[in-house]
């Protein structure tokens, strides 16, 4: 299993090296003039062109990415923001923890009440809940992030008075977007965990737990539920493999300065540094967070774990 | 029965939309027919009312002053170019020799300014004197050599496009420097002086990222912290250098002891936060957004809205460049130039908040604009003469497409194309809006196949002659020429006389506008007017500074 995961790791290498490359060349032939955004509507086309000189904007390709590759995969530099000048790695180290806090936290939220609520929605199948919990879920998939912060925001910010309606600066901050990112991904955790565990239920073991006459709760959370939660994993590691990217909606409604916002700006402003340095960290956070998963998916399920341990073994008998 | 019940949740949800406002540019909604009955015409002029809310009931004890602002400075060090969130948040922290307002210049680090009386010189040279007491926030001493080494460092760094018009510093005495320009154009120089913060070397050194983040000025708050791209939060200082209130200018008064910025990109949210009082001040909310703080607005108590004329206006430029369809065709400019119905784009678009341009640029407050101007017709909307001369071009119905570009992140211009596009439909020119982002929309700008019409906006300046900027052949390479690409030098010279402070007058002013009149290269559209929401249980009078910027420093409180 230790091998498994080294060799996982190592391969995260060549492909945050291909991620690199390829987002380098696609902002390379993107059109569009950081040097206007730098200097401003005002400028005059004889200053654009000395500032784009001055950023090495005019040099071949190949120096340019020659330069970008020693730096981040030799120095680990990211380099500086064309339009702050401040280091990336500064500015991300300050605005990841709040994407992760929301995006954690959503996660968090929606697994917990969507599983239960497919639970629920499973056991009573074709019922009264389960039409309930449906609906909910409908309700959740088809209403976006924004209308919902924006509604909770007005209920208990505006008229109640209860949480602050933007900004950071304490945990209450944070309340209202980890709300209004988890309707979502509740609505989605509850119709996987319906499905799954619709055809768990059906197995044979469990009628067997059953005619054995196990407490109800046993036979669904010791012996189904477990069966039935490798789908929701996986849903819920996509989750977490898109918390930088998926974050920018809430990040703009509740004026959160997190990673999100930060990369799409850069975009906008053809930050090319900014963007290389965000889609280099989604790639690692997106590599990392499928290991984690392969992980947890061989302490959920013991055949995948065998299945890890046998491989391994072959291939050491192999050598 | 799934399908009925996903159907009538889509439709709810549609109808919810439909009750929202938009988000982020403040894009108008349903506009009312007539003019607004607060806005009364007089002479030509719109007078601008105040509406006010209930009067301040503030206890008098200080509490935190917030302002709302949608542009994130990005940076907080000195040499980097000036973007509105910069300029915004700079004030008050970082200082300049003089600052720009209320038609005048007002004396900061400078004791004195002076022009230097030298027929022998080219072009325009000025001496300072600086205060010799002047101490950033740090306790370091500002000295004439802490001035030399900024303009070095603005040089070097070349982000700020102003320090360009100077040709050299010298220095004259212990606290006196001379600055030699190289250009005589109009406003070059007081934008150089007000666009350049000054701080000491001793300061910036010490700071591990050239005060990005950790800014230290000799103005008269410091920032005690700061989270990019959230808040920004000022502080009086005990120790400015200035004693004498008598000398003091608006930006270096101090009536309250704590302010903060917070950068909130949702305009919404804006709106949230002014109605619950977290918010005492926003700016350019819009007239949707600003409507409920008005009188008689769901949220008038403890509010008023300043409206008032915006510096900027909305101008449009034709493609003029060798084979374009509007090169050597003036009959063709003119036919588009009064196919545009400009009242019903003030009144459709900005629901009667803007004033229509006489010119390439609306004035407000500029000393040297022509006000006779005002009563003189501008490519009046007239769309049988519009067609006529699209007919002489040879040009039948329905035959000519022309790509109007614009900042797709501007809701309001967006729709005022629109209306353009329909003027000039109704006369027979097809239009193809082409909206595009800041960054591809300012690279498309010179190049010359990518665009028939453009629209840009002209927005600070302090003397009228430097609206036609964007004509003015010296901006821009041998090969652009200008922003409309013609190759007129009758009009660049006209354009230089105007903008030269050697030469400018009315008459040569007036001389640009007839050629230009004549020749339809460019138009002036209108200015539409600002909307500004006040919490008057704290605001008791509102200061502005340069170009109408709100100075916390320099607003009477209830407190005060």
């Amino acid at each position: 299993m230790v091998r498994y995961v080294i060799k996982r790791l190592l391969w995260i290498v060549p492909v945050i090296l291909g991620v690199a490359i390829l987002i380098f060349t696609l902002m390379y032939f993107t059109p569009g003039d950081p040097a206007a955004i730098i200097l401003g509507s005002d400028a005059t086309q004889l200053e654009l062109d000395a500032q784009r000189e001055a950023m090495g904007l005019n040099d071949p390709y190949i120096e340019q990415l020659g330069r970008f590759l020693r730096d981040v995969f030799l120095k680990g530099d990211f380099g500086r923001s064309y339009i702050t000048n401040v280091e990336i790695s500064q500015e991300l180290a300050e605005r990841l923890p709040r994407t992760v806090i929301i995006g954690v936290f959503s996660l968090l939220i929606s697994m917990v009440i969507g599983v239960l609520l497919g639970i629920v929605a499973a056991i009573h199948r074709n019922g009264i809940a389960d039409r309930l919990c449906m609906l909910i879920a409908l309700v959740g998939v088809s209403m976006p992030q924004f209308w919902l912060g924006l509604m909770l925001v007005i209920v208990f910010s505006l008229r109640l008075h209860w949480l602050p309606n933007s900004g950071i600066g304490s945990p209450a901050h944070y309340i209202l977007p980890c709300m209004a990112g988890s309707f979502g991904g509740i609505a989605e955790q509850a119709r996987q965990t319906r499905s799954s565990m619709l055809e768990v239920i059906r197995s044979d073991y469990i009628t067997t737990a059953r005619a054995k006459g196990l407490p109800f709760s046993k036979v669904i959370f010791k012996h189904a539920l477990p069966n039935a939660l490798l789908p929701v994993l996986t849903l819920a590691g996509n989750t977490l493999a898109h918390v930088v990217s998926g974050s920018v909606v809430l990040e703009t409604v509740f004026g959160i300065p997190g990673a999100g916002m930060y990369m799409i700006s850069a975009v906008n402003n053809r930050d090319y540094p900014v963007v290389r340095a965000c889609v280099i960290l989604i790639a690692i956070i997106f590599g990392l967070t499928m290991l984690l998963l392969d992980i947890i998916y061989a302490f959920v399920d013991p055949k995948i774990k065998a299945r890890y341990q046998k491989t391994a073994k072959v291939k050491a008998g192999g050598k | 029965m799934k399908r009925a019940l996903s159907l009538i949740l889509a439709l709810c949800m549609l109808a919810a939309f439909a009750g929202c406002s938009t988000s982020g540019t403040n894009a108008p909604a349903d506009a009312p027919a007539s003019q607004p009955a607060d806005l009364e015409q007089i002479d030509g002029k719109t007078e601008l009312e105040t509406s006010t809310g209930a009067e301040a009931t503030g206890s008098g004890e200080q509490s935190l002053v917030v302002v709302a602002l949608t542009a994130d400075p990005g940076t907080l060090d000195p040499f980097s170019s000036n973007s509105l969130g910069r300029l915004y948040s700079l004030q008050g922290m970082y200082e300049t020799i003089g600052a720009y307002y209320n038609g005048k210049f007002n004396l900061v680090m400078a004791k004195e300014l002076t022009p230097v009386e030298d027929d022998t010189l080219e072009y325009p040279a000025y001496d300072v004197t600086f205060w010799d007491c002047i101490y950033d926030s740090n306790g370091n001493h500002f000295t004439v050599d802490d001035y030399l080494w900024c303009m070095e460092q603005y040089r070097e760094i070349g982000k700020n496009t102003t320090v360009k018009a100077v040709e050299k510093f010298e220095q004259t005495g212990d606290w006196t420097v001379r600055i030699y320009m190289n250009t005589d154009s109009l406003g070059k120089f007081e934008d150089f002086i007000r666009q350049t913060w000054l701080v000491t070397r001793k300061s910036y050194e010490a700071s591990e990222d050239g005060m990005a983040t950790t800014p230290v000025g000799t103005g008269a708050y410091k920032i005690t912290e700061y989270k990019s791209g959230a808040t920004i939060r000022y502080t009086a200082r005990d120790d400015y250098w200035q004693k004498d209130d008598s000398v003091k200018s608006a930006v270096q008064l101090a009536n309250c002891n704590d302010y903060e910025i917070r950068i909130i990109k949702e305009s919404n949210q804006i709106v949230i936060g002014l109605e619950a009082g977290e918010i005492d001040y926003a700016s350019n909310l819009g007239y949707e957004n600003s409507k409920r703080f008005m009188d008689g607005g769901s949220a008038a108590a403890g509010h008023y809205v300043d409206v008032f004329q915006n510096p900027g206006t909305e101008m449009l430029y034709l493609n003029c460049s060798a084979g374009s369809v509007f090169d050597n065709n003036p009959k063709l400019r003119q036919c588009v130039m009064h196919a545009i119905d400009i009242d019903s784009i003030i009144n459709g678009v900005y629901s009667g908040y803007a004033m229509k341009a006489h010119d390439i640029a609306c004035a407000i407050n500029l000393a040297d604009y022509p006000t006779q101007l005002d009563n003189e017709p501008y490519f009046e909307y007239d769309p049988e003469l519009a067609a006529s001369l699209l007919k002489e071009t040879g040009y039948e119905p329905g035959q000519l497409t022309l790509r109007l570009m614009t900042k797709q992140s501007d809701a309001f211009e967006m729709m005022y194309c629109q209306a353009i596009q329909q003027n000039l439909r109704d006369i027979g020119i097809e239009v193809e809006i082409l909206g595009y982002e800041n960054a591809l929309y300012e690279q498309y700008k010179t190049n010359p196949n990518e665009w028939d019409i453009i629209t840009d906006t002209r927005g600070e300046y302090n003397y009228f002659a430097f609206a036609w900027t964007k004509l003015d052949t010296n901006n821009y390479s041998s090969d652009v020429k200008s922003e409309c690409f013609v190759d007129d030098d009758h009009l660049y010279e006209l354009v230089a006389t105007a903008a030269s402070a050697k030469t400018t007058s009315e008459e040569a002013i007036l001389a640009v506008r007839d050629y230009n009149n004549e020749m339809a290269y460019a138009r002036g559209l209108c200015a539409p007017y600002r909307f500004d929401v006040i919490n008057s249980n704290k605001i008791a009078v509102l200061t502005r500074g340069e170009l109408l910027r709100f100075l916390p420093g320099a607003t009477t409180y209830v407190w005060n």
